[in-house]
């Protein structure tokens, strides 16, 4: 429920791939397919003299080097700098207040996010249908938005699981004065079947 | 300790009270713990000037019961004061009303920030 | 329910039910940053006038013209692997990556739900309208059917339309999105004395 941008990282999955596609594909026409590999041999002459004459003529004085390679080293440090704030803008969100309620001019209140958290968690641990619960408040749109993460014992109902975290959001949103927008997660963390029943003889 | 002797101003008075940020800190505590019945000691204050007159922010847990009672029984936001918001709003006023009345202070804005709970057992509601 | 809270559950159910592909991104922008550091330290070096770290950006470039007459079988197949896992890239970028959840109608809240929750659930309607032991129920959810194994006692036969019953009623109960088809397998083979 987090911030991250799943159309950049798709994006950049995608371009990474398409990139690898077409240079693969080329270098092994290169060697591969006779009519690529003539046409890439005549070429390569040619546009190593192109290439040479651009470095000469984009000479910086003085320097004696082409400002070309400077404007490629600094791309190259943007591309790097873009890469590490795109990692690290991954799966943010978490936020602390719930909600904001300007009373007046004269005053304000401020509901933290620890105060639906706790009551939540509270109220779902006294039910033996949750082996755990967490509670966390997610920013999503600008709105702050509760994260009920209930793991269930092993044959509990989704019906009822869900029943229960929403009676308790019902219950919450009275207390509270205030309806707050909630995921409910209902997850079970037993994956592993025993096959064989224990004989107790 | 009466109101008149702790105004700044009236022509009754032969000398200035200073209340220190210290002592107020105190007051506005004492006053939020009393309104919202929780421990002062947990009570948070931050004073600030607001053009002239004073600002406070209060940071405070908030005494509830727990949300099964709630659900179970209907009337019991109600006999505790009604929601937290409605609460928090109370308090605000609480809070402005008495604190000036104590120190003589003008506060211009309160802002409560509820931080956190404190579940009640299931016992008579406060 | 209000309408801005429509979409803001809508956004959550679909983001809650995909994968982020976050893991990849990140090791392929791990791996270009290296790259791209790498090759930019390279040029620093050669305009500076020192010897290369490990290839000088001129014998990169020349290397990449003469393509061509390097020894043919490496080159042919690092391109072609290249190229597959270029292909696989751009098919995960593309691909909807669908969690094992399944979202619940609810009034109140969005809620999603781990199929193995449904599967252990159902697991336990069916073994019971089977008169089965649960141990020997297996039920696999995936994304619109449930299909339920039953491997039924020696001597006590199983009824398949009694178990569907029992399953898709569940099923109908739980209002999951996308709808969930139930599919009842009883074993041929009985398990004698379970």
């Amino acid at each position: 429920m987090n911030s991250t941008n799943r159309a950049a990282n798709r994006l950049l999955i995608f371009v990474c791939g398409l990139l690898l596609l077409v240079v693969g594909a080329a270098a092994a026409a290169a060697v591969l397919v006779p009519f690529v590999r003539d046409a890439w041999k005549d070429t390569s002459g040619q546009v190593t003299d192109q290439v040479a004459s651009w470095l000469e003529q984009t000479q910086l004085s003085g320097l004696g080097v082409s400002w070309i390679l400077i404007a490629v080293v600094a791309l190259l440090v943007i591309a790097i700098i873009a890469l590490i704030v795109f990692i690290s803008r991954q799966g943010r969100g978490h936020t602390g207040i719930a909600l904001t309620d300007p009373t007046s001019e004269h005053g304000s209140t401020v509901i933290e996010s620890s105060v639906a958290e706790h009551a939540l968690k509270d109220a779902l641990d006294a039910h033996s249908e949750f082996v755990g619960s967490h509670v966390s408040t997610y920013k999503v749109r600008r709105t702050p938005v509760l994260k009920v993460s209930v793991t269930c014992r092993r044959g509990v109902s989704p019906k009822d699981a869900a029943a229960i975290v929403e009676s308790k959001l019902h219950a919450l949103d009275e207390l509270l004065g205030r309806e707050l927008p909630a995921l409910i997660q209902i997850s079970g963390g037993f994956r592993a079947r025993v096959t064989k029943t224990t004989r107790l003889q | 300790m009466s109101i008149a002797s702790t105004t700044e101003t009236g022509a009754a008075q032969r000398g200035r009270t200073r209340v220190t940020s210290k002592a107020l800190n105190k007051v506005v505590s004492a006053v939020t713990a009393d309104a919202l019945g929780v421990d002062a000691a947990r009570v948070g204050v931050e004073l600030a000037d607001h053009t002239g007159a004073l600002a406070l922010v209060v940071t405070t847990p908030i005494r509830i019961v727990s949300l099964d009672r709630v659900s179970t029984d209907n009337s019991v936001v109600a006999r505790s004061g009604g929601t937290i918001l409605d609460r928090a709003g109370q308090a605000q006023t609480t809070i402005r009303d008495r604190v000036s009345a104590l120190t003589g202070s003008e506060i211009a804005r309160v802002t409560v920030k509820v931080s956190g709970v404190t579940i009640q057992p299931e016992e008579r509601v406060k | 329910m209000s309408s801005d809270n429509k979409a803001l559950y809508a956004r959550i159910s679909r983001r809650e039910t995909h994968s982020p592909r976050s893991l990849l991104a990140i090791v392929l922008a791990v791996v270009l940053i290296i790259v791209f550091a790498w090759v930019g330290t390279e040029v620093v070096i050669a305009l500076l006038g020192l010897p290369a770290l490990l290839v000088a950006p001129s014998d990169m470039f020349a290397s990449a013209l003469g393509l061509a007459e390097q020894p043919a079988g490496i080159v042919a197949a690092a391109g072609i692997v290249a190229a597959v896992i270029g292909l696989v890239l751009i098919i995960l970028s593309l691909s909807p990556g669908r969690r094992a959840r399944h979202v619940i109608d609810t009034e109140r809240a969005a809620t999603v739900v781990d199929n193995e929750v449904i599967a252990s659930a159902l697991a336990r309607h069916a073994s019971y309208a089977g008169n089965v032991d649960p141990d020997n129920t297996t039920v696999s959810v995936s994304h619109r059917r449930a299909v339920v194994d039953l491997t039924p006692t020696s001597g006590i036969p199983a009824n398949r339309d009694d178990v569907t019953e029992a399953v898709t009623a569940q099923l109908d109960a739980y209002g999951l999105r996308p709808t969930v088809r139930a599919r009842v397998q009883i074993a041929e083979k009985a398990k004698v004395g379970a």
